[in-house]
């Protein structure tokens, strides 16, 4: 809405601007989520969105201002995630800078454009993207390099789906088949595009770790400080659950120790210690687990000072402060916005960070400890499995094959004496051959009902999604342990056998 | 009147021309790759409407399994065009998306927003 009249030369010059600057934006943001661009590029890219907002305002474009505005929101938040946005995001980024710059040529939101729908749009996305994330980290934490898995390195999430999908349909045909010669064939072609499914899913933690101690270098030098980082680890790859929870570690790990933790070179002469810190990231594959350990010889944590602020803040009685071991006064520290520190700085301290880090271990079903010798420096370690993501489900054996199915454990299971009851083999054209007399149950939610046969009532377990498909999809196939469930959507199959 | 399709492995086209509207069915992946194509097929299937003096283009995306930022783009740009053209030779753009695939109806309710006016949604099921 223009409210000023702005002479008509300036407002030409302003568009000619700013349709070059939104096009740089917009070649700059295909660029970083492509993983071709570099960190230098990235600040000009926020730099761009910036100004532009501002040159928006001086000329009364407020609603263009407003959304260059929610664009340095999503380029932050993005940011903070080191550019691994899921494809949503990456559409409303783009059509953002695609609405701003049809603004700038139309001047105001009048004429059919509904601006206050795209900013819902848009709320939606991010309340989503927050939800979904394992953190929402806080801006001012952000600084440094983007380490966002390149595209060569890895597959799109739309391959990735076509992918599983397709890996779910050979592993369906190989229960179809009848010859024992054809099962096999298809059980090992089967085995081999699943190992294709989670290969293609891996992120290389090793760049990873290596952009994030890039990071702790740039910022430790900007602080006047002095560290030599040493990075020991096998050229590590992982899923990309494991690589974000990991990231999120080495974030705030790498962070604290050069904020608070790693001294100015004089200082530590005084204290006898080298001017020049030594900071220690080591990565390792045991099995299935992936550990991580970020240790540096700084000035460790003034466990004394975390026992006050711990009383102060409910966490521990007077009486456990006093008496408790330090590893579990250091528990402390995990908990969320707890800070020792009395002023926050723009890099750390403000009591969050290491709260995140935990919880985002913990999704993964992994674990995190601190040990700290005051003076002398603190080592962080984590742990988590590096599986993708679990499930938590309803499994029985059918009473028609060998196959164990599962339902997600969402849904609602009551014996019921129906007749009419739904053989899965049926659907999944499955052979059947009576193994066991069937009981029917009933798999209900709040929209539907549908009642299948099983050996027994469905018992509750946790599977692992290795080859995951989408919502839409009726069968996913999932592991315990070494044995491999067919996952059926109940809605799904719902909606199927109405079609039918 | 035929408008030239896309056929590629990853991405069709199927246009039915009618007088009242031209619907195009979309099937398969709208990715990077195929952002060039869909951009010229756009550019045709705007100047035969304009051509056509048609009232309405309906767009099927139901069959298509994903697309991207970059083929999003090329959707936001058809829109703009059609936007500029005189009003007299405008027409309507209605998508029509699966209730079930999510990023359709949340990517085709922010492009809507381009163009309340010209762009209607509606959501069905792949049956329907």
């Amino acid at each position: 809405m223009m409210n000023v009249a702005v002479p008509d030369e300036l407002m030409s010059r302003f568009r000619t601007v700013s349709m070059e600057r939104l096009e740089r934006i917009d070649t700059a943001w295909t660029a970083i989520v492509h993983g071709e661009t570099s960190p230098s590029e990235d600040a000009q890219l926020l730099r761009d969105v910036h100004t532009l907002k501002g040159d928006a305002k001086v000329v009364g474009l407020v609603e263009a201002s407003m959304l260059c505005q929610r664009l340095e929101d999503l380029l932050s938040a993005a940011r903070d995630r080191s550019y691994r946005v899921h494809e949503d995001v990456d559409i409303v980024v783009t059509m953002t800078i695609q609405f701003i710059a049809m603004l700038v040529r139309k001047r105001s939101a009048g004429g059919g454009i509904d601006l206050q729908g795209f900013l819902k749009q848009i709320e939606e996305v991010m309340s989503e993207w927050l939800r979904r994330s394992s953190e929402a980290p806080d801006r001012k934490l952000s600084v440094g390099p983007h380490l966002r898995v390149k595209d060569r390195d890895r597959v799109t999430e739309s391959s990735g789906i076509r992918l599983s999908s397709a890996t779910t349909s050979v592993y369906v045909e190989h229960l179809r088949a009848t010859s024992t010669e054809t099962k096999a064939r298809l059980h090992q072609m089967w085995t081999e595009l699943r190992a294709g499914v989670i290969e293609a899913h891996r992120a290389p933690l090793t760049s990873i770790v290596f952009g994030h101690v890039r990071t702790a270098r740039e910022i430790a030098e900007a602080l006047g400080k002095r560290l030599t980082a040493v990075v020991h680890g096998d050229d590590i790859a992982v899923s990309p659950e494991t690589a974000d929870a990991l990231s999120v570690v080495l974030v705030h790990a790498l962070r604290n120790a050069v904020d608070h933790g790693i001294e100015l070179p004089a200082v530590r002469q005084k204290a006898n210690k080298p001017p020049i810190a030594t900071l220690k990231v080591d990565i390792e594959r045991h099995g299935e687990r992936i550990s991580l350990l970020v240790e540096d010889d700084g000035t460790g944590v003034d466990i004394d000072a975390v026992r006050v602020r711990a009383v102060e803040r409910g966490l521990l009685s007077p009486e456990l402060a006093r008496d408790a071991p330090a590893e579990r006064v250091l528990e402390c520290l995990l908990a969320p916005g707890f800070s020792t520190r009395d002023s926050t700085s723009e890099l750390s301290g403000r009591g969050i960070g290491l709260d995140a880090a935990h919880a985002a271990v913990r999704e993964l079903g992994g674990d995190l400890t601190l040990e700290s010798h005051y003076g002398w420096g603190t080592t962080l370690r984590a742990s988590v499995a590096d599986a993708r993501g679990a499930l938590d489900i309803l499994s029985f054996d059918s009473p028609h094959s060998e196959v164990r199915f599962a339902i997600p454990a969402i849904h609602a299971v009551k014996k019921t004496d129906a007749l009419s009851t739904v053989a899965l083999e049926d659907v999944l054209r499955i052979p059947k051959s009576d193994r066991a007399k069937p009981q029917s149950f009933s798999v209900f939610s709040a929209d539907f009902a549908v009642t299948i046969d099983a050996v027994a009532k469905p018992t509750p377990e946790r599977a692992l999604r290795t080859c995951p498909t989408q919502e839409e999809e009726l069968v996913e196939i999932v592991d315990v342990g070494e044995r491999q469930l067919v996952l059926v959507r109940p809605e799904v199959l719902h909606a199927r056998l109405r079609s039918d | 009147m035929t408008i030239q399709e896309i056929n590629t492995r990853e991405l069709k086209t199927e246009t039915e021309v009618q007088k009242s509207a031209f619907t195009v069915k979309m099937t398969g992946f709208a990715e990077m790759p195929m952002m060039a194509e869909l951009d010229g097929f756009l550019k045709r299937l705007h100047q035969s409407a304009i051509d056509a003096q048609i009232p309405e283009v309906v767009i099927d995306i139901r069959p298509l399994e994903f697309m991207n930022s970059s083929c999003f783009k090329a959707f936001v740009s058809w829109i703009n065009t059609l936007q500029e053209a005189p009003e007299a030779s405008q027409y309507r753009v209605r998508f029509v998306s699966d209730e079930k695939k999510h990023w359709q109806n949340r990517s085709l309710g922010a492009l809507a927003c381009f163009a309340v006016d010209l762009i209607k949604v509606e959501t069905s099921s792949m049956g329907s």
